[in-house]
């Protein structure tokens, strides 16, 4: 078990890897959050040009939380 | 040397200077070149009525293609990543099924699976096909690098019957057996159709074959010189051979950003499930 760990540990990556690896990662949290804000068209409702597409950005990456917001406190 | 292996114009370039090991050229998109090394191997004659009129059903990549694909990558990965327990464990294995691999009195040639000089055409076609996408995945090596990359392949022949002594010393002595075993490419009706079945994926099911059939042919025939191009009658020509640099070089800069893991975890899981089934004393082959 201590073998295992330790390899984890001395595995060694390039920085192309990590990025590569972060972009893999995030997959299947942008694809939710797409997912998220075309099921929230309220969410971008109202909002125009730059703003509109801060609020598309937002709406991916910070989904968890809208939704969290939204089940907690309901307007 | 311009017939017998592929020409690339241009190829992505090198990142590092870091030592090479054939086992760089293992990341899964060489599994690309996986058909066009079995056209290369099965164009010697001994090779493909070897396994065109096999006996042994176990074996047959037409009735069993995954369980094929499966001991055929497994061989590999005990060759390269492999130590020599393992390597003496598959060697076991693949003499029991060699045995029974012999041509008969209506074979039209006549070979038999432990013949050396055989083997060391196998072993070759694997050099050459793990050269070629290493090549097209990280970039031209130096002189000295394919040196060392071509020492490291060694096993690749030595794992079975090849000797120390039969596998060219230098990379230079490699191109010229390479050039000359050349000269004995010839494919006849019986093992063409055999060819050309694989290529249009005829042994899986067509509902998982079918949509894949023209990539496949794209790649096999680019990864084929044109001496087995020709034998085979396979028809290539400067619009794909751009396509197929052009697609190669985006390969290349997309598997710079996997991680190692990734690229070559499914080898450690063939060679895991190899080092399993010793230990279960569960089949190998």
């Amino acid at each position: 078990m201590v073998g295992v760990l330790r390899k984890v540990f001395a595995y060694e990556m390039t920085i192309a890897e990590w990025i590569g690896l972060a972009i893999l990662v995030n997959i299947p949290h942008v694809l939710l959050g797409l997912l998220w804000t075309a099921t929230h068209p309220d969410h971008l409702a109202g909002a125009h040009g730059l703003e509109k597409a801060a609020a598309l950005v937002g709406g991916v990456a910070f989904w968890p939380v809208l939704w969290v917001a939204a089940v907690a406190c309901p307007t | 040397m311009t017939a017998t292996r592929i020409q690339i114009s241009r190829r992505t370039a090198r990142w590092d200077d870091a030592a090479v090991h054939v086992g760089d050229a293992m990341d899964f998109w060489s599994f690309a070149a996986g058909a066009a090394n079995v056209v290369m191997q099965m164009s010697r004659p001994g090779v493909g009525h070897g396994v065109a009129e096999s006996r042994v059903e176990s074996g047959s990549l037409m009735k069993h293609p995954w369980k094929r694909a499966r001991t055929t990558f497994q061989y590999l990965a005990v060759a390269v990543f492999g130590d020599e327990g393992d390597r003496a464990a598959y060697r076991e294995a693949v003499n029991g099924a060699h045995r029974h691999v012999q041509s008969g009195p209506s074979s039209p040639v006549r070979y038999n699976a432990f013949d050396r000089d055989l083997q060391m055409w196998v072993a070759a076609c694997l050099f050459v096909g793990l050269e070629d996408t290493y090549q097209l995945l990280r970039g031209e090596m130096t002189p000295d690098q394919a040196e060392q990359f071509y020492r490291s392949a060694r096993p690749l022949g030595t794992t079975l019957q090849v000797t120390d002594d039969q596998w060219p010393a230098t990379r230079a002595e490699f191109d010229r057996y390479w050039d000359d075993a050349c000269t004995q490419v010839a494919v006849d009706d019986v093992v063409r159709a055999y060819l050309l079945d694989l290529i249009n994926l005829r042994m899986i099911n067509p509902l998982l074959g079918l949509p894949f059939r023209p990539l496949l042919t794209f790649l096999t025939t680019g990864f084929l010189a044109p001496v087995f191009r020709d034998a085979l009658g396979l028809t290539w020509g400067p619009v794909r051979q751009h396509l197929f640099e052009r697609l190669f070089l985006i390969v290349a800069f997309a598997n710079r950003f996997l991680p190692g893991f990734i690229r070559q975890g499914g080898t450690h899981l063939l060679l895991a499930d190899v080092r399993m089934r010793v230990r279960r004393q569960r089949r190998l082959v």
